[in-house]
């Protein structure tokens, strides 16, 4: 080991700028004639690869990475702050868009953590429509996956089928709430007015298309003997490690922990519906697509009994004129497509939160990246980055 | 071969989940002195420790076997006020399925707060205290590398959640929510407008349409919007008499004012104005904003009931029926600052005092940050009222309740240089005079 | 018609230089329309099977159906900024995309599209084909080499490696088919498979006989060129574009060119080698004249044709191999089979 090695941190600090390290790390092998240097190579922030504005500071051997470092915050917003400065209800419009694919199930563990605190009873037709709606949008979400998954390791094709889904289940979302990226239909005590007429059999149609598609993915990229030798044995997490991490999710599941706060702690009505949890044995990137999909037919599943056992009634309840939650503090967590999302609310007894503490599955979920991207090839980084799910927008907030 | 199974776990995995008293029991008999306090509230336990035996804390933590907390869920920062922050850490068991938070208050104030790392137990810890550093400075001892800093850029000065950082949007202009509904409109209307924020209108309508909760006909709906229009209008007229009442009595002293500065001195208005608003505000520049800040952070109540309910009853007329965000009140509303009299804007006085005269200084420029674009200014005195919620049809039937587009863009544009938007239909003003040199108002932050 | 009027026309003419010319002329013409249908059945066909539908707006004349998008996308590289890196080696970088280009016209010299239809028959014609095939690979390791840019650099290490590995499969497939057929010229090639009977009786192209070959020709043809699932030296979603990233304007165009047309001569040499060239079919003549070269030429089209469906069909189906992957293949299998393959074909020819 040279004196340069030893100066760098475990992080390889060396690598950043500002760092107490600055500059390019060096290390000189072999001797003699024929020396070596790694070369150190910035992925992103722009980048085909990276999901959006995350930036990956590698050390190349050739196309060995040495150590890989992610470097975050080019898409932080200042959402808790924001937060603080806004109502309890206002807060709705803030939570859709850290993660933006999965809008409404960050709607609803606000709304969740609200209600607690104040205590407040959603009527039974609210839950079923918001259970609905949280499974429609994590099949939206694990679509967008499935399509950009393939489209990074170089299947183009998968991407346009999928998307062709997601036009068609945004139609029907937005035929309920009027968007098709930001739903803002959840509201604390409830929803924002109730489901359009023919939305339920337009599910119902839509489940049936979902689950016939899904056998095609599954036949085009599993059934690819070529996708499979890309992710079969790359990047693999093992379970405590991911623990360790706070890895939430698919990722998490793909390791073989059948964590999922819908089965584990049931919010809404998931205590009464049987919710299927997918799990791979070693957690490399194979397995943590392979659950993606799983978790699709899962969530069809889940939509198929709501719609059986949807109840009529009223769909909001009597808010007070000024909400106000009562001190205190509540954590309240959800299980987000992308992992588990929690909500820390901090309340001082004034209309706007004290704090608002937003624990993002995304966050965790890159935190462990150095550990994937150990010794990986520079390809197989892609693969890695295309399976653990993650938003920019969620990592920074 | 597919690698996944389906596994139905049933709600409460594992019976060797533990209560959250039991847990608090548990802890507090093995690491006694250390407990501070145990506090479970929504069934989930909080346990303060003392800082300097977090680190053991969490060691039993991890390692218990009844405990097992193996998941390092995140880490958050608090701003307790005086006593300085606090960091709670999250800790779940995959294995268990119970939680605990252990919350620590640093020490050193709010100066120098410190903590000691967790790195060492859990890997997740360490971009979760990169952010607590990033966001309120609180310095993990041991930790491998706080710098640089995680989400913020590096030359960032400041640490963003404390609260004595001030966002600064909210310093140009106060957040619209401080004001509470009772306190806007005093029109001895029994339903005053309800608060600023989206779910004001669910407490509308739940309040009157209890039994309209259940999926209603389209004619029951059109019947309720109805009413409800009807009822906008009554309260639209009522505030319209008012104001020309009030108007009457503005118009007579700014005339008599005029009169007695001198019409041909452009600047005198303005000056006495300027000079009045230094007076009361104590001379910032940055004038209105400050000075609805300092009035709404302290005792926002409408000192002059014709400068509030100006913004009130423009907003009733257009928005009250649609139900959309009420009266925009806190926002630097000159009437809302103690010992000055002006009209939110007075496109008639203006015309009255002349071409020469400036514009009169409207109310803060930041106001249209949030909330509506200059039309909160606008009088909404001659133009109906808009189309209730429940009856409008896209795209609307009715051209002219619309402004047309060249109005409303001479409006913004006039209200951006500070200046009072005119009435709509009201003539544009006159090219020759250089409206941009001329004083444009208190609110000017260019 | 006109064409193959031409084209036997020129063969009477005395001079020869002017005979060349023209046969020249006619080269680079067909080289600079070919990679243009073939891109736009790329365009159609990938969208087709994308479940979309493709260019539809640019259109020559009257039909639209994004038949014009070619033309259009040629204009637009032209008229765009030429751009040089400061840091870049200004001659290296300059001359790569030509370096690149060039060999693939030169190929067409010797490729035969149908009786009489070629520019020169040359004895020596499948060796110049591939020995000129190879000096492309230089010209990729010049843009990559001189781009000052760390992803050009990953494109072209990759490319290099690449390119050398899969050269082997391709010559030695092809030195299987000058085995059986005898003879090293393209046309003599083409004239050896209208006589072959497999087994004596049953007259089929090389491709049945040398089934694998036939693969193995293809797939490295696919290597070579950097198609899917071999483009791992063009990934574009992970290095961008490989050693193209900082090129624009022509000088792209050139580079877009040079594969296209890639793909047209490659297919075209497996054609001929393989396919039975001109011949509908072993053992069917054609028509005499100038109607028989027509034909000919339109027989060898279709094939070409049929071949780049081939390659467009897979670049939409398979995900990328990872390099040490593609290494693995192209060392561990294809040489070993390739070299099986010349065994067995030797051994068949002499004892049947």
């Amino acid at each position: 080991m040279t004196d340069l090695e030893t100066m760098t941190t475990e992080r390889g600090q060396g690598l950043l700028p500002g760092g107490p390290g600055e500059g390019m790390l060096v290390e000189v092998r072999g001797e003699g004639e024929l020396t070596t240097q790694d070369m150190n190579l910035n992925i992103g922030p722009q980048h085909p690869a990276t999901h959006g504005v995350l930036r990956v500071v590698i050390d190349l051997d050739g196309e060995k990475i040495r150590r890989a470092q992610p470097i975050i915050g080019y898409m932080h917003r200042g959402f808790e702050k924001l937060a603080e400065a806004r109502d309890y209800r206002q807060i709705m419009a803030l939570v859709n868009r850290h993660d933006w694919l999965s809008a409404f199930n960050n709607e609803l563990g606000v709304a969740i953590a609200v209600e607690r605190m104040m205590e407040l009873e959603v009527p039974d037709r609210a839950q079923w429509i918001r259970v609905l709606m949280a499974e429609w949008n994590r099949i939206l979400n694990h679509l967008m996956f499935v399509g950009s998954f393939g489209l990074e390791l170089g299947a183009i094709t998968p991407v346009f089928f999928a998307f062709r889904e997601r036009e068609d289940i945004q139609h029907l979302m937005e035929s309920a709430t009027g968007g098709r990226l930001h739903f803002s239909y959840a509201r604390v005590g409830g929803l924002k007015e109730d489901l359009p007429r023919g939305f339920l059999a337009a599910s119902a149609q839509m489940t049936k298309n979902v689950r016939v598609r899904n056998a095609e993915y599954r036949d085009l990229l599993q059934g690819n003997e070529i996708f499979v030798a890309r992710t079969r044995g790359v990047g693999p997490l093992p379970r405590d490690v991911a623990a360790s991490y706070g890895v939430t999710g698919p990722t998490l599941q793909a390791t073989g922990v059948p964590e999922d706060s819908r089965v584990t702690e049931p919010y809404e009505k998931y205590g009464e519906i049987d919710v299927k949890v997918p799990v791979g044995t070693n957690g490399d990137s194979y397995d943590r697509f392979m659950v993606l999909l799983d978790r699709i037919d899962a969530s069809c599943d889940i939509i198929d009994h709501v719609l059986d056992n949807i109840t009529s009634g009223p769909v909001k309840t009597n808010l007070p004129k000024v909400v106000k939650a009562p001190e205190g503090a509540i954590y309240v967590r959800t299980e987000n497509p992308l992992g588990q999302c929690g909500y820390y609310l901090v309340s001082d007894g004034k209309k706007n939160p004290w704090r608002l503490k937003m624990r993002t599955p995304s966050f965790n979920n890159i935190a462990a990246m150095p550990y994937l991207l150990d010794g990986a090839l520079l390809s197989d980084m892609i693969a890695i980055l295309g399976s653990v799910f993650f938003v920019v927008g969620d990592v920074d907030r | 071969m597919t690698p996944t199974s389906s596994a139905s776990v049933a709600a409460g995995a594992g019976t060797s989940r533990m209560e959250a008293d039991a847990l608090a029991e548990f802890l507090r008999e093995r690491l006694g002195e250390a407990v501070q306090d145990v506090s479970i509230t929504f069934g989930q336990l909080t346990v303060t420790l003392e800082p300097a035996s977090l680190p053991e804390a969490a060691r039993l933590c991890r390692d218990a076997p009844e405990l097992d907390f193996d998941f390092y869920d995140h880490n958050a920062g608090v701003d307790l006020g005086e006593e300085g922050f606090a960091v709670v850490t999250h800790l779940y068991s995959l294995s268990h399925g119970h939680h605990v938070m252990l919350r620590v208050v640093a020490p050193g104030g709010r100066e120098a707060p410190k903590v000691p790392t967790l790195t060492h137990l859990w890997r997740g810890a360490d971009w979760h205290e990169r952010e607590v550093y990033d966001m309120f400075g609180i310095d993990f001892e041991g930790h491998p590398g706080l710098l640089p800093r995680i989400l913020t850029v590096t030359n960032f000065e400041g640490f963003p959640l404390r609260k004595d950082f001030l966002l600064s949007t909210r310093e140009a202009k106060p957040w619209p929510g401080l004001k509470e509904p009772k306190e806007v409109g005093t029109d001895g209307d029994g339903s005053a407008p309800e608060a600023p924020t989206a779910g004001g209108r669910s407490s509308e309508e739940g309040a009157d349409a209890t039994a309209a909760q259940a999926p209603v006909s389209a004619e029951e709906k059109a019947q309720a919007s109805q009413i409800r229009a009807e009822r906008a209008r009554a309260k639209a007229a009522a505030m319209r008499a008012q104001k020309a009442a009030e108007k009457e009595a503005a118009q007579a002293a700014t005339s008599e004012e005029a009169v007695a500065a001198g019409m041909a001195g452009s600047d005198d208005e303005p000056d006495a104005q300027a000079a009045a608003a230094e007076k009361t505000t104590g001379g910032d520049t940055a004038g209105e904003g400050a000075a609805a800040v300092a009035a709404a952070a302290g005792e926002p109540e409408p000192q002059t009931p014709g400068g509030a309910a100006d913004i009130a009853r423009s907003d009733i007329a257009k928005d009250a029926a649609a139900g959309a965000v009420g009266g925009d009140t806190a926002a630097g509303a000159p009437g809302d600052r103690p010992g000055t009299e002006q009209p939110v804007h007075d496109p008639e006085s203006e015309a009255k005092v002349g071409e020469g005269a400036p514009p009169a200084p409207s109310g803060a420029p930041g106001v249209e940050a949030e909330g509506r674009h200059g039309g909160a200014e606008r009088q909404g005195t001659d133009a109906p009222p808009a189309p209730s919620y429940g009856e409008r049809s896209y795209p609307p039937d009715e051209e002219e309740e619309r402004p047309a587009p060249s109005d409303t863009l001479d409006e913004v544009i006039h209200f951006e240089r500070g200046q009072a938007p005119r009435a709509p239909g009201a003539a544009p003003p006159d090219k020759a005079v250089p409206d941009d040199d001329e004083d444009a108002g208190p609110g000017d932050e260019r | 018609m006109t064409i193959a009027v031409l084209a036997q026309s020129l063969l009477a003419l005395d001079n020869v230089w002017l005979a060349l010319g023209l046969k020249l002329g006619l080269i680079v013409v067909f080289f600079l329309t070919a990679p243009l249908a073939v891109g736009y059945m790329e365009h159609k066909v990938m969208a087709h099977m994308q479940d979309r539908l493709g260019p539809m707006e640019a259109g020559l004349g009257p039909i639209k159906h994004g038949v014009g998008q070619l033309v259009a996308d040629g204009v637009k590289f032209i008229q765009k900024e030429d751009i040089i890196p400061t840091a870049a080696d200004k001659w290296v970088f300059s001359w790569a995309p030509a370096v690149s280009l060039v060999p693939v016209l030169v190929i067409l010299v010797v490729v035969p599209f149908g009786p009489g239809v070629w520019a020169e028959n040359l004895d020596a014609g499948i060796f110049f084909a591939l020995a000129v095939s190879s000096v492309g690979v230089l010209g990729i390791l010049m843009a990559a080499w001189s781009s000052a840019n760390k992803y050009s650099l990953m494109g072209g290490i990759r490319a290099a490696a690449q390119l050398i590995a899969y050269e082997l499969p391709l010559v030695l497939a092809a030195a299987a088919v000058v085995l059986q057929a005898g003879t090293l010229s393209l046309v003599g090639i083409v004239e050896a498979q209208n006589e072959f009977r497999l087994l004596g009786a049953i007259p089929v192209p090389y491709a049945v006989p040398h089934v694998i070959g036939f693969g193995m020709f293809y797939v490295a043809a696919l290597a070579e060129l950097s198609r899917p699932p071999f483009d791992m030296p063009i990934a574009d979603s992970e290095i961008i574009f490989g050693h193209m990233t900082e090129y624009s304007g022509l000088r792209y165009a050139f580079f877009m060119l040079s594969e296209y047309a890639g793909m047209v001569v490659l297919s075209a040499l497996a054609t001929v080698l393989f396919l039975g060239g001109w011949y509908p079919w072993p053992g069917v003549p054609l028509p005499d004249g100038a109607l028989g070269a027509l034909l000919g030429f339109g027989v060898t089209m279709g094939k070409i044709i049929a071949l780049t469906f081939v390659m467009v069909w897979l670049r939409a189906t398979f995900p990328r191999l990872r390099e040490d992957q593609l290494q693995r293949m192209s060392w561990l299998i294809l040489i070993p089979l390739a070299l099986l393959n010349i065994v067995v074909v030797a051994v068949a020819k002499v004892m049947l």
